[in-house]
């Protein structure tokens, strides 16, 4: 039964085991795109993200220690197959790439709120630089506490903190016009 | 240093109206029929990779049993065991009717042309 196995479980079996990495895939794609997707600001990107991380996951190469939570370990792997791509790419997305999203996710004839809000979502991330970013995505969006976000992302808390601190100066500045627009 | 809730707070009056359509990004194809190759290439050079040492190791095995260490087959095994090499047909290539073999490329009197002496006129 797959469906009763824990993530570490299925991890375990994931290169041996095409169901168990089907089952691990099913659970924590959504999860890893919403990451990717905010990180690069592509849909593209985020499809290549989840990929690669569960590609990397069925290779049987990553190492893991199983006594931390399965999702902190798998958002840490995602933040660094981001990082990859961000090198790769040599540059941030812009919010114009976050346009294929909205035409493929959004439904503006019946959703336009959705629509509007993630317009707004992908102008606000656009405005940080990318550690900025993924503190953001991660402390604000996900619900992770400030000590799991450092986990994540392989730093101190302190430093969690202060990139949070830096990033809603910045959105206050950068989205008060649009703001004062809509008032 | 900040706690970081007054900047939770900052930032749910911002942009708390985004939560929700964050939280509907969904991920909405499966694995690619490339990263699906990809997944089986990984698969298949692990399988290919284990084999060939199972394969070594039966040999060492087996040269270890029949009394030698590794580079040690006695001549006489050596001259049993290899299979009879059949000396390869050499090269031809024909122009018109005249057939060339890589060993006659050139006539027998054929020589390299001696450098050009330089001449003042």
């Amino acid at each position: 039964m797959l469906a009763m196995d824990t993530n570490w479980q299925l991890f375990a079996r994931a290169s041996d085991d095409r169901a168990a990495l089907a089952e691990l895939f099913e659970r924590h794609r959504h999860f890893v795109y919403r990451l990717g997707w905010g990180v690069l600001q592509s849909g593209e990107a985020a499809e290549d993200i989840v990929q690669d991380v569960f590609l990397k996951i069925g290779s049987g190469r990553l190492k893991a220690v199983p006594n931390a939570r399965f999702t902190t370990w798998l958002y840490g792997l995602a933040i660094n197959t981001a990082r990859e791509h961000a090198r790769k790419r040599r540059r941030f997305w812009g919010a114009e790439d976050a346009n294929e999203v909205l035409e493929k996710q959004a439904d503006e004839a019946t959703d336009p709120e959705r629509a509007d809000a993630l317009r707004d979502l992908a102008k606000a991330l656009a405005m940080l630089p990318i550690r900025q970013r993924e503190v953001v995505l991660l402390r604000f969006y996900e619900g992770f506490d400030t000590q799991e976000t450092a986990d994540i992302l392989g730093c101190r808390e302190g430093t969690v903190k202060a990139h949070l601190h830096r990033a809603t100066q910045t959105l206050r500045e950068g989205l008060a016009p649009y703001k004062t627009e809509r008032t | 240093m900040t706690d970081g809730t007054n900047d939770i707070n900052e930032l749910e009056a911002l942009l708390g109206h985004t939560k929700a359509a964050y939280g509907k990004l969904e991920h909405e194809g499966v694995l690619s029929a490339g990263a699906r190759r990809r997944f089986n290439s990984v698969r298949y050079a692990s399988f290919a990779i284990a084999a060939s040492l199972t394969v070594a190791v039966a040999l060492f095995a087996l040269t270890i049993v029949n009394g030698g260490g590794p580079g040690m087959i006695p001549p006489s095994r050596l001259a049993t065991s290899l299979p009879t090499l059949a000396a390869p047909a050499a090269p031809t290539a024909s122009v018109g009717s005249h057939v060339f073999t890589r060993a006659r490329q050139f006539p027998a009197s054929f020589s390299m042309p001696s450098r050009p002496t330089a001449s003042n006129g």
